[in-house]
């Protein structure tokens, strides 16, 4: 039995369909990352996964039941929403207290949370004053309270900055490697690509795949292509081309080849003893791959579903 | 238990509530304080005197009422509030048996102020006081009507999900309206609310009395509540 399941999910708000018909599973010990453009229908599906809505038609399970019927929610789910909200008035610290006493968890532990997301400074102000940044990590803080052996984050590295981002994705890492059930959405795949295993995406509302980072990588087509300058360009379009590359060029007369790894253009430079200017690899293959599948913007239209 | 303490935290940790009841309690005590210190002795009459200045306490009670609930729509913790307890309707007992206990502990502060302010000067102008067993039942009126009118605003707050909205709905249904059943035919017009807390004070003539005040706001109270928790519980928590 899966962590979390959706089966057939769908959800109407008045004429739009947010969610339509979206199936999948969430296991545990892995790091799962949800894809999709704004207004794809992520954080809808994370609210009926969290039973603060109720499905049109088909349902979320967590552990196999209805997340109403929970026996010990905070302690079985930690949530940050997207949307997460505070009460301007109230400080962190007050925030994380209200919580923690409706789930009968120790003061220690709001402290303790407050230590892990390294918010400790900040934690007697009021939430007002807080950097969306900190408003984050007490997001986080709040879903690590009870110590949940499922995690799900919405959007988690909005408005954080790199270090916090690099603290976000090792503490993803270790709270799945201690078994732990993790789905994380995101809009960029650059957020989740070096901490998820496995992918699900979604876009207008329905589900475009289910795939393991691996398989999504292999299964470009297109590779990534580099912007290559060099003392003489001409001499080196013509060995690369030799080499197997296709070169063409920019608009500012520099060369994009597609087809060669840089190494492999670096080495053939070297050959033919051309001095390098620049050898910048332009999107990833797996960006390159996942706008494939999004569209290639990567935003749906704002009238396909709200978020 | 642990319920009620976590709504008992939230009221109270942030200013709002101590602002307004605050605010309740200095108005109630310069306005006892003038009121009694200054007015023509006539026209102070009986009993009056001794619950000047509830107006006020009462619509902020109201308010406050209001905002134990529209506050997590409107900021959105609604959501943390209802993953830490799924089901939703243990919450919304805690937050009404906050808002009775809100209302009940403005109707204790105002009973301090009023008791060590307004009757003092009421003794050392006249004199003498009304009988102790008068002063105590409009006393007991005052409270019962705080903690009832807060738990009334609370059931209008899980009605109306918009919060400006709902404080102007609750407002307006209390005390601009509140002439209108006046016209009314009959006894009608003293199961409005107003009137049964004019009932409730016991001091205003012609009304149902004291205990049949209190019963008739509980009714519209529970009311309020038994719609309000039915329709939180069916409703999509998507602030």
């Amino acid at each position: 039995m899966a962590e979390l399941e959706v089966r057939n999910l769908t959800k109407r708000y008045g004429g739009t369909l947010a969610v339509d018909d979206v199936s999948f599973e969430v296991g545990a010990g892995r790091v799962t990352g949800f894809l999709g453009p704004n207004g794809a229908g992520k954080t809808t599906t994370m609210r009926a996964l969290l039973g603060l809505l109720r499905p049109t038609r088909g349902e979320a399970l967590v552990d196999g039941q209805p997340p109403a019927q929970m026996s010990d929610p905070l302690r079985t789910i930690g949530a940050a929403l997207e949307a997460t909200a505070f009460h301007p008035g109230r400080s962190g610290r007050g925030h994380l207290r209200t919580l923690a006493s409706a789930a009968r968890i120790p003061r220690s532990r709001v402290e303790e949370v407050l230590a892990l997301v390294e918010l400790e400074g900040a934690a007697g102000r009021r939430v007002k004053g807080y950097s969306l940044g900190m408003r984050q990590r007490l997001a986080l803080a709040a879903a690590l309270l009870g110590d949940p052996r499922i995690l799900i984050l919405d959007e988690p590295a909005n408005g954080l900055d790199p270090q916090g981002m690099r603290w976000l994705r090792d503490m993803l890492r270790a709270q799945a490697a201690e078994g732990r059930t993790v789905l994380v959405s995101s809009h960029v795949l650059s957020e989740v690509s070096q901490t998820a295993e496995d992918l699900i995406l979604i876009r207008s509302g329905k589900l475009v795949s289910q795939t393991t980072l691996a398989e999504f990588t292999a299964a470009g087509t297109s590779t990534g292509s580099v912007r290559v300058r060099a003392a003489r360009l001409d001499e080196l379009a013509t060995g690369l081309a030799e080499a197997g590359g296709n070169v063409s060029r920019d608009e500012d007369g520099a060369l994009l080849v597609s087809g060669l790894a840089g190494e492999r253009i670096g080495e053939t430079a070297l050959r033919l003893g051309v001095a390098l200017h620049e050898l910048a690899p332009q999107r990833s293959s797996l960006e390159e791959r996942f706008l494939e599948v999004m569209g290639e913007d990567g935003d749906a239209d704002p009238g396909e579903g709200a978020a | 238990m642990n319920l009620l303490r976590s709504e008992w935290i939230k009221l109270w940790s942030v200013r709002t509530t101590w602002t307004m009841l605050g605010i309740g309690l200095l108005a109630e005590a310069l306005f006892a304080g003038l009121y009694v210190g200054l007015a023509p002795l006539d026209e102070i009459g009986s009993l009056e005197q001794v619950e000047t200045g509830t107006g006020l306490l009462l619509v902020l009670s109201l308010v406050l009422g209001v905002l134990i609930v529209t506050t997590e729509f409107r900021h959105g913790t609604a959501s943390s509030t209802f993953l830490v307890t799924p089901r939703r309707w243990p919450v919304l007992m805690a937050k009404l048996a906050v808002a009775l206990g809100v209302g009940l502990l403005a109707g204790l502060a105002f009973v301090l102020v009023n008791g060590g302010l307004a009757l003092p000067l009421l003794e050392s102008r006249e004199g003498s006081l009304p009988a102790a067993g008068d002063i105590a039942s409009v006393y007991a009126g005052v409270v019962v009507s705080l903690g009832l009118i807060c738990a009334f605003g609370y059931g209008v707050g899980t009605i109306v999900r918009n919060q400006v909205g709902a404080i102007l709905a609750a407002i307006a249904f209390f005390f601009i309206l509140s002439p209108l059943p006046e016209l009314l035919p009959g006894s009608i017009g003293d199961y409005f609310p107003a009137q049964a807390i004019g009932s409730l004070h016991g001091t205003e003539g012609d009304n149902l009395g004291q205990i049949a005040g209190g019963l008739v706001l509980s009714a519209w109270v529970l009311g309020l509540v038994t719609i309000g928790t039915a329709l939180v519980c069916r409703r999509d928590v998507s602030e």
